[in-house]
């Protein structure tokens, strides 16, 4: 829908925010774990599901650089084939919580009176539970898979996204634009989606890269639990909990715990550079 | 007020007079219109029942002060009030196709049918009535695309073409610009350009050139009368009597939520009958009239009555210098048919002299 003249304001965006430090050092951080998980049978030099019995728990070495875990798998191998998760994680449970979270969100504030007080009531209600019990829960009623935690990670996250929305919607219908587009024939949806949306979508972005990184640790937390990745998928979260058990061997829990903690870090800083550098679109 | 509304019968003479016009180019008829606000013991009757008519190729004019009621008369039309307001009154719409059908009670769903395509609304504001973030090049096309359902190359194509008509040079390259990218001139442009797409026979212009300079005033002015020449009619609300003068056919002025005064053009300017109306008239700067050094504009004296406080009898004699205390505080004036053609309501309208405005309030003045 968006292609007239949305192409030179994504590219101003972008260009903005390449031009803005962490910004710009979190997306190469970013785009280096899309490369990984995309190359990874290339770039691991070892089958991550493939034990070597010869090198069990054997620390960080020339043939094993970050070391083996205790079935004597390579741990860079699986860190990398560990993006992947990371990957599907944050890009698409959190999209589907950006695109059904905004969508619950505009209807509520679009709409108002008793539609709004119902749906606002039902996000409160979720909004009650901490993050990680909700999805616990989720996860619980569902099984244990990697799937039903990005369904679960999805579900946990479409309130905050439900609530911004609404905020800005509510804040935007009562612009002249919108009772212009109104006066001149537009019908509600296109109201909704055509001329609110385009006010929106910035800060939903930035709360979307905010976001990703705390459903990266939602997801390691529950596969730490048990309850995300079953082995022998390689997750970061499931790599810390096994490597726990290991105290001596550092390098099992250290080396998955610093990816974890880099892309968590590169996340947060795209997020600030998008806010900064929307937020400058805005002032100037 | 309320009792007031229920007694305000129109004299039949009023009717008459539209009568006596040919029906057949009569687009929209506003009929006894009102605008209440709230509801119960609390409700305010904000609009208070304006009749007027919109006919092909001609330039119907609402003036007024701040809070007399005109713009809100406008959005009744087109219903886009807030849903705190209610109507009461008709608002009969003879649509493209011949039919006739009264606005005010037409269901929500066929409102997208009326607004865009039979009548089209200019904003006061171009700096916020177009959308920030589309190109003044989607904005335009929607239109096209929304009510004729045109594809996106073709609704551009026309879109260009529309921009060309409301005068804007580099048309095709000004497709893609952003609003915030033109001028104040060339944003009402396009939202003229915006309101005209889909070729409305009605075009309701809400204080259209109120945020412009002078000079561009005049180009948009002229813009304006330009889209009169296709069988048009135009509801033009303002409150500058010399916008009016330029653009008008009838005028009526509004006061306190009712119309007091209506009639053409040249009477109103000339020999205004009801004091409001002389007291607007004498209150606009003439270069051709110096005031003599020193003097003062003339001002009317007071202001708008609040809602809440509206006078009982006349609801201007406040403010009003022929006001006769016993009558104008007593008796509510009705609308009354002038010789020429024209309504007023006022009390003492025949007494005082319909003489020329200018000369009368300005007594003493360099003549």
């Amino acid at each position: 829908m968006e292609t007239l003249g949305s192409a030179p304001r994504w590219r101003l965006a972008l260009t903005a925010l390449l031009h803005h430090r962490l910004g710009a050092f979190g997306l190469c951080v970013c785009a280096l774990v899309v490369f990984t998980a995309l190359l990874a049978p290339w770039i691991a030099p070892y089958d991550p599901s493939v034990s070597d019995y010869e090198a069990i728990l054997s620390p960080p070495s020339l043939t094993h650089w970050l070391g083996t875990d205790d079935l004597g798998r390579d741990i860079l191998s699986r860190i990398v084939w560990g993006t992947q998760v990371s990957l599907q994680v944050s890009l698409i449970a959190v999209s589907g919580a950006i695109v059904l979270g905004s969508v619950v969100g505009m209807i509520s504030g679009y709409a108002g009176g008793w539609i709004d007080d119902a749906i606002m009531r039902v996000i409160d209600a979720m909004l009650a539970f901490p993050t990680l019990i909700l999805a616990l829960g989720i996860v619980a009623v569902l099984g244990p898979t990697l799937v039903n935690a990005m369904i679960a990670i999805t579900i946990v996250n479409i309130p905050n996204f439900a609530r911004l929305v609404r905020a800005q919607v509510l804040s935007i219908r009562h612009m002249d634009f919108v009772s212009a587009a109104r006066g001149l024939g537009a019908s509600r949806v296109r109201i909704m989606f055509r001329h609110i949306w385009p006010s929106v979508i910035g800060n939903v972005l930035v709360y979307g890269s905010l976001t990703a990184s705390t459903a990266l640790i939602t997801e390691s937390s529950l596969s730490f639990l048990g309850l995300g990745a079953q082995p022998p998928t390689p997750s970061w979260g499931s790599m810390l909990s096994s490597g726990m058990q290991y105290w001596d061997a550092w390098w099992m829990s250290v080396f998955p715990g610093v990816a974890l903690f880099s892309v968590v870090l590169a996340l947060n800083f795209v997020g600030d550079g998008l806010r900064d550098v929307l937020d400058a679109r805005i002032t100037e | 007020m309320q009792t007031e509304i229920s007694t305000g019968v129109m004299v039949p003479g009023a009717t008459h007079h539209a009568d006596t016009r040919s029906l057949d180019d009569t687009i929209l008829r506003l009929e006894k219109l009102s605008v209440h606000l709230g509801a119960g013991d609390h409700a305010r009757t904000v609009v208070d029942e304006v009749s007027l008519t919109i006919r092909a190729g001609e330039c119907t004019a609402l003036v007024g002060e701040s809070g007399s009621g005109k713009s809100l008369t406008s959005l009744a039309i087109m219903r886009l009030l807030p849903s705190s307001m209610h109507v009461s009154g008709s608002i009969v719409l003879r649509r493209q196709s011949g039919a006739q059908v009264n606005v005010s009670s037409l269901p929500r769903s066929e409102l997208t049918s009326i607004r865009g395509l039979e009548i089209g609304m200019i904003f006061q504001e171009p700096m916020t009535s177009l959308n920030p973030l589309l190109t003044v090049g989607e904005q335009i096309s929607e239109m096209f695309m929304v009510h004729r359902g045109e594809s996106r190359q073709v609704a551009k194509n026309h879109a260009e073409e529309m921009l060309v008509r409301v005068g804007i040079p580099e048309a095709r390259a000004r497709l893609a610009a952003m609003p915030h990218e033109l001028s104040g001139g060339m944003r009402q442009r396009v939202m003229i350009a915006i309101a005209i797409a889909c070729d409305p026979r009605i075009v309701i212009a809400d204080e259209p050139t109120t945020a412009l300079d002078v000079t561009i005033q005049a180009q948009i002015l002229e813009t304006l009368r330009g889209l009169q020449e296709r069988s048009r009619g135009m509801l033009f609300v303002s409150h500058d009597l010399g916008v009016i003068a330029e653009v008008a056919d009838r005028v009526h002025v509004m006061y306190a939520g009712q119309v007091v005064e209506s009639g053409s053009v040249g009477a109103i300017l000339l020999r205004a009958r009801h004091p409001y109306t002389m007291g607007l008239v004498a209150s606009v700067p003439r270069i051709d009239r110096p005031q003599p050094r020193g003097a003062a504009l003339y001002s009317i004296p007071g202001r708008v009555p609040e809602l809440a406080r509206m006078p009982a009898g006349c609801r201007f004699h406040p403010r009003c210098a022929h006001a006769r205390a016993g009558l104008c505080d007593r008796v509510v004036p009705q609308i009354e048919v002038t010789e020429d053609g024209g309504e007023v309501r006022c009390l003492r309208w025949r007494e005082i002299a319909p003489t020329d405005t200018l000369s009368a309030s300005q007594r003493g003045s360099a003549l």
